[in-house]
């Protein structure tokens, strides 16, 4: 028996889909109250149980499915997983977290997390439940949209389940495809879909009943109605659940970062038609949250006009930067369609808006044409063409085959000077932000672990208060606590960040729940410790599958640098090399790695991660002090 | 009678009520312990929050009058009058899990009694605690 108290139920899953294996081991304390959870789990497994050079799409890579201690309770916003393996997109560690019914129904069935090994002879789900582990036929649901694979599930398993499932897509191994869950909530995006789909693995699936053990239960309650008291009486509160992330579209424009024209723009003309307010007023339809969302930020909206009538998608500012201004579409009717569809097809909307930007500036540009893309005329804002360019993608058909490894390979692919015009950090495609004129921001995504992704810091509204222009210590400090707190703490908690940076939740209230949850003692700076420990293990695990580390993979997109924005207020303005560095150089020596990138050894000791260092030392890593 | 409802159009899905209903009765986590189930049902056209809970049918309930052994009653002197149950007479026939025309009374695996929806005896917690305003007592 685990000798876990509280909040996580302590058992780890390992399905070997290979010779279909079904184990179960007990969490140790040393997981448990070293790497919490979520992402802190991910990394320390991957990094401990993966050979160096592994295939990413073989079957000795390994798929983590992981809650955290604070998942699936009453704690607001706590309907988090994450879902983590190394990357096929960019070789490195990846991960996503994907807010659903999953994480309490896999506690609630007994398994803090899920291992999946090796790749089953034909396609095949996993059914959690505490009566028993399966690995079901999957044989009818291979092929299906992700969509029609949760109905299929749920005829099956009753409406009372969580999961996560993949599209064509992932069965496709498109090198950015997500898992799904619940119709429309994406997570994964360097590619885990695509893992799934190596595996042969379409679905997991759970359906629990069994107590969460909570040390003070009464406590965890009312600490969480006070909680919920205080987000409530935020004067935010009322729009937050209208418009969810989608007011941050008017945001964008305003402040001139919102990706339009694969990143050539950070304002768009049609930008009303697809922002918040138009989606409050004229097309949401229902809300949706997570398990325990107290502000629910899925905004189901339906499709009015045209021929996509009737058409709905759940809606984020991400996804409507990505598949609207970026590739030049501006109506929120079309928006809902492209979403719909990389929603079914299980592929990721930023980086799928990302690749079709992409060829869209080569196409305008000259730079290739009608015999490269198949025939296809490629335009801005042609949603037409865009949807048949979707379809070849997701099939890996043609110029779509090529489309299908991502922008960073793509580019690499097609050659010349074309790289300029990838706009990814490490392959993984950048998210929503123009920051053409945003240092710090393009500072976060330069050394987000998993690439460029928002999710760790994300600095950009507070850049813009505090001044763009200004270059110091205190904007790199910034980009670290962002990255402690939202890539940290909120990872391996496995609960979601937006109660706190929307809304204002003081973070204290994450330590007073995480002690009356688990019975510990646990301090704000010693989850701040643990979260820097998780990046140093990140980043040794991007070291030593590159066998060494050059500070220009933490560069942002060369676009940045070299390509002027030529519209909008900030018209003129880009990024200067010189100042990045200066960024780049402290941000290293703040958390103690050396001028290219790599951990000192001085660091790993100090996190206790000296057989980290030895193994890096193995594979011809020079360590410095 | 006075019973829960709740507005879909206001419902996100989250569960907080089903864990509060849990948690109120059974002082555990675990929403499968709830009295009000909410379900986030999805076809290929449409998507929608339903929910099951007692209907209060009063003194003749379909399911008090089946129990054989007397255990459930109704409670008419309490703040709300509402559904209740003698516990030291249940023998954990289930009978009224079968004949409840809403299904809305329930059988836990783990329960040797079953789970309905007793106002929290005139106070309704889920509804103090949904964040939606989504929850209301209606005749
Ligand atoms: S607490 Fe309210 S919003 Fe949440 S599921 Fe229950 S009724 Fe719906
Ligand atoms: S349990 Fe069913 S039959 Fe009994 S009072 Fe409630 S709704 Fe009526
Ligand atoms: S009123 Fe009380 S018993 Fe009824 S559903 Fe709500 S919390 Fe449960």
């Amino acid at each position: 028996m685990s000798e876990v108290k509280g909040g996580w139920v302590g058992k780890i899953l390992r399905v070997d889909l290979s010779d279909e294996k079904i184990r179960e081991q007990e969490l140790s304390k040393e997981l448990a109250y070293e790497w919490i959870g979520g992402r802190g789990w991910a990394i320390k497994i991957l990094w401990d149980e993966l050979e160096p050079g592994t295939d990413p799409l073989g079957p000795e890579n390994k798929l983590i499915i992981a809650t955290g201690p604070l998942t699936g309770t009453i704690v607001p916003n706590s309907g988090k997983v994450v879902v983590a393996a190394k990357s096929p997109l960019t070789g490195g560690y990846g991960d996503g977290n994907i807010g659903s019914h999953l994480g309490h129904m896999l506690k609630m069935s007994g398994y803090d997390a899920v291992i999946v090994e090796g790749r089953a002879k034909k396609p095949v789900y996993l059914w959690i439940t505490p009566n028993g582990v399966e690995i079901k036929d999957a044989s009818h649901l291979w092929g299906l949209s992700t969509f029609e694979t949760e109905i299929a599930l749920r005829r099956d398993h009753g409406n009372d389940i969580g999961s996560v499932v993949i599209g064509p897509a992932g069965e496709n191994l498109v090198k950015f495809s997500v898992v799904i869950t619940e119709y429309g909530r994406a997570g994964g995006r360097p590619g885990i879909g695509a893992v799934f789909g190596a595996k042969k693995l379409k679905a997991v699936v759970a359906h629990g009943w069994e107590d969460v053990p909570i040390v003070d239960i009464d406590k965890a309650f009312s600490l969480s109605y006070e909680a919920r008291r205080f987000l409530m009486s935020n004067s935010m509160y009322r729009k937050w659940i209208e418009q969810g992330t989608m007011m941050t579209i008017e945001w964008s424009q305003e402040a001139s970062v919102l990706p339009t024209y694969n990143f050539t723009e950070g304002v768009f003309d049609n930008f009303m038609n697809i922002g918040g307010e138009t989606m409050a007023k004229e097309y949401k339809m229902l809300r949706k949250g997570c398990f325990s969302c107290m502000m629910p930020c899925g905004n189901l909206s339906i499709a009015r006009f045209g021929k996509f009538k009737n058409t709905w998608a759940e809606l984020d500012y991400e996804n409507v930067g990505m598949l609207g201004s970026d590739i030049g579409v501006g109506s929120m009717d079309e928006v809902i369609k492209l979403n719909r569809i990389a929603d079914e097809l299980g592929a990721d909307t930023i980086s799928l808006g990302s690749v079709i930007a992409f060829a869209i500036e080569l196409y305008q540009r000259g730079i290739i044409s009608k015999k490269q893309t198949d025939g296809l005329e490629l335009r801005w804002g042609d949603v037409d063409t865009v949807l048949a360019l979707i379809d070849k993608i997701v099939k890996r058909e043609g110029f779509g085959k090529i489309l299908a490894e991502g922008v960073k390979k793509a580019a690499e692919r097609i050659g010349g000077e074309v790289p300029k015009y990838a706009i990814h950090v490490k392959g993984l495609e950048v998210s929503a932000y123009d920051c053409h004129a945003a240092p710090a921001m393009a500072l976060s995504y330069g050394t987000s672990p998993i690439g460029a992704h928002h999710k760790d810091a994300w600095v950009i509204s507070w850049e813009v208060k505090y001044g763009r222009e200004k270059v110091d210590m205190t904007k790199v400090e910034k980009v670290i606590e962002f990255q402690r707190i939202r890539g940290g703490l909120f990872e391996f908690l496995t609960v979601c960040r937006l109660p706190w940076i929307e809304l204002g939740l003081d973070l204290e209230y994450y330590v007073k729940l995480f002690n009356a949850i688990t019975g510990l003692e646990q301090s704000l700076d010693n989850f701040f410790f643990i979260a820097d420990k998780i990046y140093t293990l990140i980043r040794s695990f991007w070291v030593r599958e590159f066998g060494g580390w050059s500070r220009e993979y933490d560069y942002p997109p060369r676009k940045w640098f070299e390509i002027p924005l030529s519209k909008g207020p900030l018209a003129g303005m880009k990024l200067s090399k010189e100042i990045y560095d200066r960024l780049l150089d402290l941000y290293y020596e703040a958390r103690g790695w050396d001028k290219s990138g790599i951990p000192r050894k001085s660091t790993l000791e100090k996190f206790g991660l000296l057989d980290v260092a030895e193994k890096l030392e193995k594979v011809g890593v020079k360590l410095q002090d | 009678m006075k019973h829960i409802w709740v507005d879909a159009t206001r419902c996100s899905g989250c569960k907080i009520c089903e864990q509060v209903c849990a948690k109120t009765h059974y002082n555990v986590q675990n929403p499968s312990k709830t009295a009000l189930k909410i379900n986030t049902v999805f076809t290929s056209e449409k998507i929608w929050h339903t929910h099951t809970v007692c209907q209060q049918c009063g003194p003749d309930a379909p399911c008090i009058k089946s129990c054989p052994t007397g255990a459930l009653y109704w409670k008419k002197d309490a703040k709300i009058p509402h559904l209740a149950i003698d516990l030291n007479k249940c023998e954990s026939h289930f009978v009224c899990v079968s004949v409840c025309p809403y299904n809305a009374i329930y059988r836990h695996p783990a329960l040797s009694n079953p789970v309905f929806c007793d106002l929290c005896d005139g106070d309704p917690q889920c509804m103090r605690w949904c964040p939606m305003g989504a929850i209301r007592l209606v005749e």
